[in-house]
This record gives C-alpha cells, sequence and structure tokens, in this order.
C-alpha cells in the first residue's frame, strides 16, 4: 500500500483557452474572441455570408484579420456557434443562406480542442443571466432576481426559450414555443383569428407575431376594420407606415401586435414559470422602442385574471444589444468545459 | 491491505421507507420496502386523526416493521414553503420539523404533490402508463406533465447532470387559446364571468360544468346544474349530446394544452397525463379529440407527432417521486456530511507534519475503510506509528480514533436531518435572506456534529472550578467577550471581559492559581495573544481557547474548543462564526448552571 497523492491536486490538462465564438444567422456572421477566464467577448467583427462559401472560410477569415490586429496568431482551443437552425445530428445547413457544415469537419478544419453548435434561441437564453443595464431596456426594475427566465424573440419566425437555474450553472429549456396556439384577448382578437383562421387551418404565435406574420396581422387588422387589401403589404411597408401613423390600419397593427405579444410574453412567463424576468429579443421590437414602450404590451403581459399580481411581479425587458447571442454562446462553452482556465 | 471504498448504495440503505399522500378526506400510505416496491398500501380517513403525526403513527402500529421505518417523504395538496404546512380544505397544520421528532425520524420530506407526480415521470415504467396516438420518447429529454382535477397542474422535468429537476410551472393559467367554433362559444359564455379565461377555467371539474352550461345553453336547453362526475358518466354512456359535446371539448382542448407545452418546454422525452379526471376517461379518451389536437400545429405538425402522450395509470406514481426526491436529499445530505468532514481534513492538510499527512491521506482516499479498520491496520495502510493515527486525530480537535471515527461516520452516513428543501426550484432558497439564514442553519448542524463533548465537558469543570474569570478577545469577537461576560457575571462567577491587547497583558500577569483565562480567536496566531496566553498560564491560570482547528492558539491551550468556519479563513467580516462563539458560550453557560443546579440538589438531598 502506497500513500495517494493528495485529491487537491488536479491532473495537469490543456488550457481551453482562447475560445472563439460566432452567432450566424441569414445574412450575417458575428464572431467574437473570448481571450482568457473571466474575459468579455471581444474583438466582435460582423461578415457577410454571401461573401464566403462556407463558415469555415469566414471563421479563417475572422482569425485572419484577428491576428494581424493582435500582433499575434490567434489560435482557438475551443469554439462556440449559435445558428439560426435546428441542431440535429453532425449535418447543420441553414434555411436562409447557402451555408452548410459538418460539424466534426469544422472542428478539426479550425483544430480545436471542442466545439459546440448550439441553436441561437439556446444561446439567447444563456446570455440573459449574463445581461446588464448597458444591454438591456426594462419596463420598470431591471430583471435580476432569481428564478427562471424566458427571452421571446420575434424575428424572421418567433424564438422561444428560457433558462433554468440548477446546481450545475444556468441550464437552457428550449423548443418550438413561437409554434404554440395563439389565443384571442377580446371579441376584436376572436375576430382577428377567425380571419387568419380562414387562411391558415393552425394560428400559431408566429403566424402573427414574426416578420413573416406581421403582413397577414395587417391583413386581417385591414378586415376587421372594414379597410380590406387587395394584396398582402410587406412586412417593412407595414412597419414604416406604423410607426408614420399614415395609415390606420398599420397605425392599429403595430398596437394589435405589441398587445398579442404582451400576452403571450405572459403565457410564456406562466408555463416556465420565469418569476426572473421575461426578455424580448429578435430584430422586430428594437425598430419601434419608443411604440413598443408606449403599448398595451405590458398591461397586457400582466393580465392573467387570478395570476396578475403573480405576474406583476415578473420583470420585463428588451434586449438591446445585438451581440448577446456571442455572450450566450461563450457561456455554453463555460458550461461545457469550465469556467476556469483549465477543465 | 485496506477495503476499496464502496459507493453507498442509494435507495433503501435505510430500511423501509414510509411514503404518504394526503388530500383533504383522505391520507393514503405505503411502505416501499425495496426500490419502487409498494406494499401494505392503506387509506386512512383524515377526519379520524387529529394530526398527520397520530395518523402516520396509526399507519406504522398497522404494518410490520413499522417501528423501524427511519425516513419518509409526505406528499400533499399544498404548496410548500417552510417549515409550516397548513392543507387546505382540512383542518391538518403541521409543523415539518415537529412531525418528525414526534415519530422519531431520521428524515422527513414534505412536498407538493404534482411535484411529486412531476419527480416520479423518469421513474415510470411501461405498465405505468398508456401511450395514446404515436411517437417515441427521446431518453434524458425534457418531460412535460398535466393534470386536470379541481384545477389544471402543469409542470415538467428538466434533465440535470445525473438526476432530474421540477420545473415550477404556472401555465395552467396561461390564456385559453380556442381552435374552433365551438370553442368559441365556450370562450363567449365564459368571458361573460371572468376578464381572463385560463386553460384552468376550463380545463378542470368546475371548467368541465361550465362547459356544459355553455354548451346547453347554446343548443336551447334549460340549464342542469349537472356536476363533472354526472356530465362525464352521462358522456361516457353516450346518451346524452350535450354531456358528450362537452367532454370532448374538454379532450380537445387538453390537446391543444398539451401541444402548447410540449412545444415551450421542448418535451421530447414525451407528455403525461395525470389528474383524476382524465385517467378515468378509459378508452374513451383514446378515441376522443385529444391526440389529433394534440399534433394540430400545422407546419410544426412533424414535431409534435415524433412527440409521445401518455396516461398514467399506475396508482403510486406519487409514491414513486416522493421516493426519488427523498433519494436526492438523502444522497445530499451524506454527501455534504461527508464533504464537511473530509473538508476539515483538507482545511488543515498543510499544517500536518509528513507523518500526519499520510494519515489524511488516507483518511481522505478510503474513508469508508478507515471508519471500519482498527488501529494497526490505519497505521500500516498510512506507514505511519499507531501515535501518529492518535496524533492526527488530535490535530482535528479529536480526543482520539474513537470520537474521531465518530465524528467520520455520522459524516458519511448523514444524521443532520434535513427537514425541507424546495425541490420544485431553488428561487426561494437563493433569496438572499434565505441565503444568510440556511447557512446559518446548516453552520449550527455542523458544529453540532464537531464539537467535542469532551472538550466541552472539561470546560465547564475548571469554569465551576474557577475564583474568576478573564475574557480575551479582539475586533468582531469583542462582542462575544461581552456576551459571556454578562452571562458568566449572572451565573455567579466573576468575570471581566478585555479587548484591548496591552490590558489583556495585564490582567494576564495578575491572574493566579484557579482563575480560567477564555481566549476567542479564529485565527489563533497572534503573537501578542499568544505572549498573553503564556502569561496567564505562568501565573497558574488555565486558558481555554474558543478557536480554528491547527491553531497556535489550539495547541498552547490547556482546553479547545474547536469551531472551523470558512468565512474566518477568506474574509475579515464574520458573521456565522461569531454566531457560532456566542453558541459555544450558551452551552458553557447552559453546562455551568446544571451543574450548579445539580451539586444544590445533591447538597439539599445530604442535608435531608
Amino acid at each position: 500500500m502506497t500513500a495517494t497523492l493528495s485529491p487537491s491536486q488536479p491532473p495537469a490538462a490543456p488550457p481551453s483557452f482562447p475560445r472563439l465564438v460566432a452567432d450566424i444567422g441569414g445574412s450575417n456572421a458575428r464572431f467574437g474572441w473570448v481571450s482568457a477566464p473571466g474575459a468579455r467577448v471581444a474583438h466582435v467583427r460582423k461578415l457577410a455570408v454571401p461573401d464566403f462559401a462556407a463558415p469555415v472560410d469566414a471563421a479563417r477569415a475572422y482569425l485572419q484579420s484577428l491576428s494581424a490586429e493582435l500582433g499575434t496568431p490567434a489560435i482557438p482551443r475551443h469554439a462556440a456557434v449559435a445558428v439560426a437552425t435546428a441542431v440535429v445530428g453532425d449535418g447543420v445547413a441553414f434555411t436562409n443562406s447557402h451555408w452548410a457544415f459538418s460539424r466534426q469537419a469544422l472542428q478539426r478544419e479550425l483544430g480545436l480542442d471542442g466545439l459546440l453548435v448550439i441553436n441561437d434561441f439556446e444561446a439567447l437564453a444563456l446570455s440573459l443571466p449574463h445581461l446588464g443595464e448597458a444591454q438591456l431596456r426594462a419596463h420598470g426594475s431591471l430583471p435580476g432576481g432569481p428564478g427562471n427566465r424566458a427571452v421571446i424573440g420575434p424575428g424572421t419566425g418567433l424564438g422561444v426559450a428560457g433558462v433554468v437555474p440548477t446546481r450545475h450553472g444556468w441550464q437552457a429549456v428550449a423548443g418550438e414555443g413561437g409554434h404554440a396556439t395563439l389565443a384571442a384577448h377580446d371579441d376584436f382578437e376572436s375576430e382577428l383569428l377567425r380571419c387568419v383562421r380562414r387562411q391558415f387551418a393552425h394560428v400559431s404565435a408566429e403566424r402573427l407575431l414574426s416578420g413573416i406574420g406581421l403582413p397577414v396581422l395587417h391583413g386581417a387588422v385591414a378586415e376587421v376594420l372594414g379597410q380590406p387589401v387587395a394584396s398582402p403589404w410587406t412586412a417593412e411597408q407595414v412597419m414604416a407606415a406604423g410607426l408614420a401613423r399614415s395609415d390606420a390600419a398599420c397605425d392599429r397593427t403595430l398596437d394589435v401586435f405589441c398587445a398579442l405579444l404582451g400576452g403571450f410574453a405572459g403565457n410564456v412567463a406562466l408555463v416556465l414559470g420565469a418569476r426572473g424576468g421575461v426578455y424580448i429579443g429578435g430584430g422586430i421590437v428594437p425598430r419601434m422602442v419608443d411604440r413598443f414602450f408606449a403599448s398595451p404590451f405590458r398591461e397586457r403581459f400582466e393580465a392573467k385574471g387570478r395570476f396578475e399580481g403573480y405576474l406583476q411581479g415578473v420583470p420585463t425587458a428588451l434586449i438591446t444589444d445585438t451581440l448577446v447571442a456571442l455572450t450566450g454562446a461563450a457561456a455554453a462553452i463555460d458550461a461545457e468545459v469550465g469556467a476556469a482556465g483549465r477543465p | 491491505m485496506s477495503t476499496p471504498a464502496r459507493a453507498p448504495r442509494p435507495g433503501r440503505a435505510g430500511g423501509a421507507r414510509l411514503l404518504a399522500d394526503i388530500g383533504s378526506t383522505f391520507a393514503r400510505f405505503a411502505l416501499e420496502v425495496a426500490p419502487g416496491r409498494f406494499e401494505h398500501p392503506a387509506e386512512l380517513r383524515c377526519a379520524d386523526h387529529a394530526d398527520v403525526a397520530s395518523a402516520v403513527s396509526t399507519y406504522l402500529a398497522s404494518v410490520p416493521a413499522g417501528a423501524g421505518v427511519r425516513h419518509a417523504a409526505v406528499a400533499t395538496a399544498n404548496p410548500v414553503d417552510g417549515d409550516g404546512v397548513r392543507l387546505t380544505n382540512s383542518p391538518w397544520a403541521f409543523s415539518i420539523e415537529h412531525t418528525r421528532q414526534r415519530l422519531g425520524l431520521q428524515t422527513l420530506v414534505v412536498l407538493n404533490d404534482f411535484t411529486a407526480l412531476a419527480m416520479s415521470l423518469p421513474r415510470l415504467a411501461p405498465h405505468d402508463l398508456r401511450q395514446v396516438g404515436g411517437g417515441t420518447v427521446r431518453p434524458r429529454q425534457v418531460m412535460g406533465l398535466l393534470g386536470a382535477g379541481s384545477g389544471l397542474g402543469m409542470s415538467g422535468v428538466i434533465p440535470v447532470g445525473e438526476g432530474w429537476m421540477a420545473l415550477a410551472s404556472e401555465g395552467g393559467h396561461a390564456s385559453f387559446a380556442p381552435r374552433d367554433e365551438r370553442e368559441l362559444t365556450i370562450l363567449r359564455h365564459a368571458w361573460t364571468q371572468f376578464d381572463h379565461v385560463s386553460f384552468e377555467r376550463l380545463l378542470s371539474g368546475p371548467g368541465l360544468e361550465l362547459m356544459h352550461r355553455a354548451l346547453a345553453g347554446a343548443a336551447g336547453q334549460p340549464p342542469t346544474g349537472l356536476t363533472a362526475p354526472q356530465i362525464t358518466q352521462r358522456a361516457l354512456d353516450g346518451a346524452d349530446p350535450v354531456c358528450r359535446d362537452a367532454l370532448d371539448a374538454f379532450c380537445a382542448m387538453l390537446g391543444t394544452a398539451a401541444g402548447n407545452l410540449a412545444m415551450t418546454l421542448g418535451a421530447r422525452g414525451g407528455i403525461y397525463i395525470g389528474g383524476s379526471i382524465v385517467p378515468r376517461l378509459g378508452a374513451y379518451f383514446d378515441r376522443s379529440p385529444f391526440r389529433s389536437r394534440f399534433e394540430d400545429k400545422g407546419r410544426l405538425a412533424p414535431y409534435v407527432r415524433d412527440i409521445p402522450t401518455f396516461v398514467i395509470t399506475s396508482g403510486h406514481a406519487t409514491f414513486l417521486g416522493a421516493s426519488a426526491v427523498l433519494d436526492v436529499q438523502l444522497r445530499d445530505m451524506a454527501d455534504a456530511a461527508a464533504s464537511s468532514l473530509l473538508a476539515q481534513v483538507q482545511r488543515v492538510l498543510g499544517e500536518l507534519t509528513p507523518a500526519e499527512r499520510r494519515v489524511a491521506d488516507q483518511v481522505l482516499a478510503h474513508p469508508r475503510a478507515v471508519l471500519n479498520d482498527p488501529i494497526a491496520e490505519i497505521a500500516r495502510a498510512a506507514q505511519v506509528s499507531q501515535p501518529t493515527v492518535i496524533r492526527f486525530c488530535r490535530s482535528l480537535g479529536c480526543e482520539g480514533l474513537s470520537d474521531f471515527k465518530l465524528r467520520l461516520a455520522s459524516s458519511l452516513t448523514g444524521t443532520v436531518p434535513i427537514t425541507h428543501t424546495p425541490v420544485a426550484t431553488d428561487d426561494s432558497m437563493a433569496e438572499l435572506g434565505g441565503k444568510v439564514l440556511g447557512n446559518t442553519a446548516s453552520a449550527i448542524l455542523q458544529l453540532r456534529s464537531q464539537l467535542n463533548r469532551e472538550s466541552c465537558r472539561r470546560a465547564t469543570e475548571l469554569l465551576r472550578a474557577a475564583h474568576r474569570m478573564d475574557l480575551y478577545a479582539a475586533g468582531p469577537y469583542g462582542v462575544v467577550v461581552q456576551d459571556a461576560q454578562f452571562k458568566f457575571l449572572r451565573l455567579g462567577l466573576p468575570s471581566m471581559a478585555c479587548t484591548d491587547p496591552r490590558l489583556q497583558r495585564l490582567a494576564a500577569d495578575v491572574l493566579t492559581t484557579g482563575d480560567v483565562a477564555l481566549v476567542i480567536s479564529p485565527g489563533g496566531h497572534q503573537p501578542e495573544l499568544l505572549e498573553v496566553v503564556r502569561t496567564a498560564q505562568s501565573r497558574g491560570a488555565q486558558v481555554i481557547a474558543l478557536t480554528a482547528s491547527q491553531t497556535p492558539l489550539a495547541r498552547q491551550a490547556d482546553v479547545a474548543l474547536i469551531v472551523d468556519h470558512p468565512d474566518d479563513m477568506t474574509t475579515h467580516l464574520p458573521m456565522v462564526s461569531r454566531i457560532l462563539h456566542l453558541l459555544v458560550i450558551d452551552i458553557l453557560a447552559v453546562g455551568l448552571t446544571m451543574r450548579g443546579q445539580a451539586e444544590k440538589a445533591g447538597s439539599a438531598a445530604c442535608k435531608a
């Protein structure tokens, strides 16, 4: 019997920094750099998807320019990529771009010890506990209390995800919550749903609360107001006319959008038990910030009968920083590999 | 050779477990004799018993080996938050800790019954369930739970690490989303009564009655006032078309709610239906619009089609879940307790002599072997002499090997009872006040298992014999000696608290034989303080030290009362340790009082 080594001495392991993080959407890919334990995501750069044949080329271009900037070769040990598409199996293909890649191949080509590929809403959710005043605009007090949190993002589609504090850190809960059946709050909204239902058998939240949904919502509002449109407007047209208040139906559409979003966000808060806060992400609401904060969103968020008191205690905030998915990707590596320099 | 450390077997290491499910009218009991094996099921009327403890006692007295039960889990239909539990629609209200003590249990877990049902999901076997429709369970994925009864419960479990965590959902209160004209009719009717119509307003016993009224009204029928069980029975009989319509609408809406839950949680581990209503519908439910509505999610239909839906048919699912939570608690307790003593060994590692360190290494590597082996075996395994093993034990503030083993044993088996931890979420635990109180409480429990009783006895003896006592401390510990001075003066022992180093030196220099100096210093290494101790001892006084293990002060004192708490090491803002010191003073004061009384009684007896 020999004396055993003290268990307080961990075995030597290669360092897990620096780390590369990326957020790949349909038209842009954002890259960032985490140089050391505790460092924030830095050297963020946005590259256009059409300029590159595949993600590995864009990543190499980023690393090359970063090397020049740092004056020393930028060689990442770990990387996490948030993608705006479903992540199942090794192959990742984007619905809104020509990019596709194999996870194993990308890891090999970049010479990484580890590569995480996660859904962009999962990344967004993982970023929530790290967001501060500079990245948010809240309805009242900033979120920050204990408890689960949720994020709802109307963009091209409608993403929904949550994070739950566990003994193993924050854990994301992500599904397809944007496709839940949409509820009406009053007779006007019931009429809207009835109109839309003639066109689509199932009316999900995403059907109206998204970039693809805004024209559908506008068409229904115009019809219920007795001013039906001959052919659908684009989301941009509805947004522009609504913000300028140059068209009554578009104007009303933006209010209805915020009201429905508030009701839907309240439902998500209840289902996920998100007492720690509900965040609004995505690309649409940041284009109508003042309108959003003047809208019935918060009122409708709380209007849940016996659970009004519960929801009054849940903070809501708009994410104003477009780079938070990178923070979430960095948090995902922390959760997988450890936040310290050595795994 | 030492025996290899065996991993503790999770489950029935502590013997049969008592499981209870307490409703407003009946309390159901069972003994879990082996993992998942429930015996002696019984149902007692709550009204026949004064309280929970007496109902449990009655049950335990009626089953063989009931007296040997040490661990129990009780599910109730209430939210459980804190020690006090008050049951709705029932006169029973109880304190968890008080009930645990009355029943002589080592562990008593009280949890919400829906949380218990959620925690049972990963443990349900195929024969506990009936699948409705297609889909495949994906292992280690989120599972969703709905239960319609007096209300509509929603929950789920999330895979976390090796285990599972229940989700504290309030999804039953989300806004109801109508899917067709029949549901719109029902919604309009409900809006005449409620500003906000949640799923629960409809998917519950009262909801079924409301739906029936709405549909009967729409069909031009007069109100009948049928109850939910009557509506269900008439629908199942097939005789009453409006009842059938109402029950069909109920099943369809439950499909909408279940589909929404499945998509929001990404519940690829399946959706499970419990509660009192659906499991009684039998094959009717399987033929109902439930599953087709569940899959009716437009473009995302393939996503939900792949998610299986099940009716929970097992009668003991709540017991299974309660037992799962008990498992987690017992394991956590064992881990926490073991880590506390082993952590103490870790902390002093650097201060031990090389030989003592070999013993420490042996303890850390094979704690269970050390527990069982005789001293000769431990010494041989660590390649040290037997006196070194004893020295090692003393370095940790123990009297000797048997004292050390006693503490190690209680660490490894976890005798510290934990009565309640919210399992649904960590939120109330994470609350600031809860944390401070919780940390303090657990530090006190730790002190209870670590404090050396022999040292306390000896310190009390010294105080009893003392003519006078000086109390020395500095900085934030000054308040502790002030408190001690007040107490001991009241007990008739001349005492002086002194927090100024120069004054301490002068005071120590006038102590005489038969006096005591009580010195409080967690760090226990300041040269001035050690000088004061030497002065007191050179004058013939005895020194009691209240300090951490392995400090120079502990070694130099005549009696060392060891209080180890990390906030002494890491911050200059003692909080918990100060409270622990106050408690040790209380123990000494109580000890002094008791001895005084015993003597008075003794002398009175002699006189008589």
